[in-house]
């Protein structure tokens, strides 16, 4: 048997203001005890930058093989999800397990107005340094 | 401890092929490691020989061609070792010469002006004998065998660390099976890319205090060297198989010369001693120095045995320019890498330990003023540009007067002042860029104050501006507000940046008739404005542009970084 696990929110949708409370259940059965079994609370980004992620919280469960339980999590101020030309944001809950890894994961979406951040890219036109030059003749 | 990491995904190897290609890569590399923990070793060993009075009976230098050394010491000394006498003929510990004349009579012709003697014969001097077997003596230690060896043993400990680094990451990256695990990944890149660069930079540095400033410093002097007749004694074009199996040819002259009334010997041809492809060059030159004929030499009046027959570097000046990518890679890629690392340090935002821990957010602070003062970043440019232009151009004009030096005499060397134009294009870049960043640096400055000193979404801010120094008549300041994505990945050869702006805000374009009112700017910003964002390779940044219009003079840009701090809980719309 496949090791599965399940995170669901309360809220019906994923989105957040900054330092909500975000609560839900987690459900797991792993087929054999884990070493470790764990929720994470983390950002990471995305896009063509190399990525980054920060785990900001971590819900230690029951080493069982498997089971259920509730969380809560209170969010911080930042950062806020954001969606630009070259960088995402994205915040999720992860379910892991030592030995195993990922069981499962949610994303969700932290900001002022329960919306990502959309970053416009805008066309810049730099003046050569020779039309800076002459431009002041 | 969580922080802001990397890992490149997509662009790695998988976990297990890194694991194994690191194991392959340190075990290979310490294979040069134990060779030159040997090397090391055994000339260390040599030097613990004990310091004996000896007595040198004979010393000569025999040459023959067709033996390996070309050059040896004909030496008999005897020394006595616990009563009992021994007889030594080894100039160094397992070596009785060199392939250089000049090498072995340096030695000969330093201890005879030390003992103010003409003849060796009967000479009191010391040798080393070695304790375990006092049969085994030699006049000299042994040559730097083993700084050979620990620099050998560096290299591989170097290479090494590399191997480590990427095993140590193929563990992590195999360990890491969840998209959270990115916070611990690859965080030891910039320790990596240091050891990297730091190689570059040393390779670069080793020839240039290794190779070229000695042969500059020995070129400079040969300038002063007294024209001396000599004879040729053997002249023939040496070929040596190379480590690629391409063969090299080297002009190998042996000639005598006399000095104050005293008659010295040398094989040094070029101030450098090289072989290259390309048999010709090297026939000619032998071919046009037959055995007895005549040649003119250069002889060191202070040291009369060394002497040199071509004391212009010609095309081996191309060597010159060899360090200068290793240099620039070196040292640029240290500074990136440290810089990174530095990065990495400061934008630590997340703790975490076992169990449930609270999130510890390193906040950006408010301040109720933020004073912003440009011409530091301009003198930075100009100090930068400055070190550069000395840098390149005193290596490339050494070359230069060289190149010059062949057309006053009349024998243009066509081949080294073309390769080096590129060269002294470069230069004459640096040589332009310098002044005008100078001027830069003088021009018209100003202090601005924003107030409050951080910014938030939705929130005000006042600027008021100040002339600081510098000169020129402004003709018109616009000031900008400018958002901007920077993201930085891994390309194919080396890391990358991109810019992306998001917002570009023109706050007000100030006439030259307003420009001494000093009106106060309002700055809003908009509600749902970002943060910013600090990251490794992912930054939000937000930036104050000025831009200054001079009157005939160029126009001047500085960029001052500013702070978005996300909102306060109580700040946020209920």
């Amino acid at each position: 048997m496949n090791p599965q696990g399940s995170i669901t929110l309360d809220n019906a949708v994923a989105a957040f203001r900054p330092f909500d409370e975000i609560r839900g259940s987690v459900a797991w059965d792993l087929g054999s005890l884990p070493k470790s079994l764990e929720l994470r609370l983390f950002w990471c980004t995305g896009g063509c930058g190399v990525p980054e992620a920060g785990v900001v919280q971590i819900q230690s469960l029951p080493l069982t093989s498997e089971g259920e339980a509730t969380f809560s999590f209170s969010l911080p101020g930042a950062p806020y999800s954001v969606r630009g030309k070259l960088i995402t944001l994205t915040w999720a809950l992860e379910l892991v397990a030592n030995p195993i890894g990922s069981l499962a994961l949610k994303e969700f979406v932290v900001g002022p107005e329960k919306q990502p951040v959309e970053l416009p890219a805008i066309e810049q036109i730099k003046p050569s340094w020779w039309k800076a030059w002459r431009g002041n003749r | 401890m969580a922080r802001f990491a990397s890992n490149g995904s997509g662009r790695q190897a998988s976990p297990a092929g890194s694991i194994v290609f690191g194991i392959v890569w340190t075990l290979f590399s310490a294979i040069f490691v134990c060779i030159g923990l040997w090397l090391t070793w055994k000339g260390v060993s040599k030097t613990s020989w004990k310091r004996v009075p000896c007595v040198i009976e004979r010393f000569e230098i025999r040459s023959d061609q067709k033996k390996d050394p070309v050059f040896e010491a004909d030496l008999r000394f005897r020394y006595e070792w616990e009563g009992k006498v021994y007889i030594g003929k080894e100039l160094w510990p397992g070596n009785a010469g060199s392939n250089d004349y000049d090498k072995v009579s340096e030695i000969r012709e330093e201890l005879l002006s030390k003992a103010q003697r003409g003849m060796p014969e009967g000479l009191p001097s010391e040798c080393r004998v070695d304790p375990k077997h006092p049969e085994s003596a030699s006049l000299l230690p042994p040559s730097g065998a083993g700084w050979f060896g620990l620099i050998f043993a560096g290299f591989g400990g170097a290479f090494m660390l590399i191997g480590v680094s990427i095993i140590r990451g193929g563990i992590r990256a195999r360990s890491a099976r969840s998209r959270s695990d990115q916070a611990h990944l690859a965080k030891d890149s910039p320790v990596l890319l240091a050891v990297f660069f730091g190689l570059f930079a040393l390779v670069g540095l080793g020839f240039t205090f290794g190779v070229l400033v000695p042969t500059t410093v020995r070129w400079l002097s040969a300038r002063s060297w007294a024209e001396t007749p000599g004879t040729v004694i053997w002249s023939r074009v040496k070929s040596q198989r190379g480590s690629k199996g391409g063969t090299t040819y080297s002009v190998d002259l042996f000639y005598r010369y006399q000095y104050q009334g005293r008659e010295y010997r040398s094989n040094r041809y070029g101030l450098l001693s090289s072989s290259s492809s390309g048999r010709d060059g090297k026939q000619e030159a032998v071919d046009s120095l037959p055995p007895g004929s005549t040649l003119v030499c250069y002889v060191n009046p202070r040291k009369p045995w060394q002497a040199v027959v071509k004391r212009d570097l010609g095309a081996m000046v191309l060597f010159a320019v060899f360090p200068l990518p290793f240099l620039g890679i070196g040292i640029g890629g240290l500074c990136w890498a440290i810089r990174k690392r530095r990065a990495g340090k400061l934008t630590q935002i997340a703790s975490v330990s076992g169990g449930q821990s609270p999130h510890r957010e390193e906040p950006i602070p408010d301040s109720p003023e933020l004073v912003l003062t440009a011409g530091k970043s301009r003198w930075i440019t100009f100090f930068g540009a400055l070190f550069i232009c000395a840098f390149w151009n005193g290596i490339v004009s050494m070359f230069v007067g060289e190149a010059w030096s062949s057309w006053m005499r009349g024998r243009p060397d066509f081949l080294l002042t073309i390769f080096l134009i590129p060269f002294v294009l470069i230069g004459s870049i640096f040589l332009v860029y310098v002044p005008y960043s100078l001027l830069l640096a003088f021009l018209a400055r100003y202090e601005l104050r924003l107030i409050p000193g951080t910014l938030k979404p939705g929130g005000t801010a006042t600027l008021t501006w100040e002339r600081a120094g510098g000169f020129g008549q402004p003709k018109s300041i616009a000031l900008h507000l400018i958002g901007a994505e920077i993201a930085t990945y891994a390309g194919r050869k080396k890391p990358s940046t991109s810019t992306s702006v998001f917002h570009d805000e023109l706050l007000a374009e100030i006439p030259l008739s307003s420009i001494f009112a000093n009106r106060p700017i309002a700055i809003k910003l908009s509600e749902n404005a970002v943060p910013t964002l600090k990251g490794d390779s992912n930054k939000l940044v937000w930036k104050l542009r000025m831009d200054i219009t001079l009157r005939g003079l160029p126009k001047v840009t500085d960029e001052y970084e500013i702070d978005v701090r996300p909102l306060r809980r109580d700040e946020l719309n209920p």
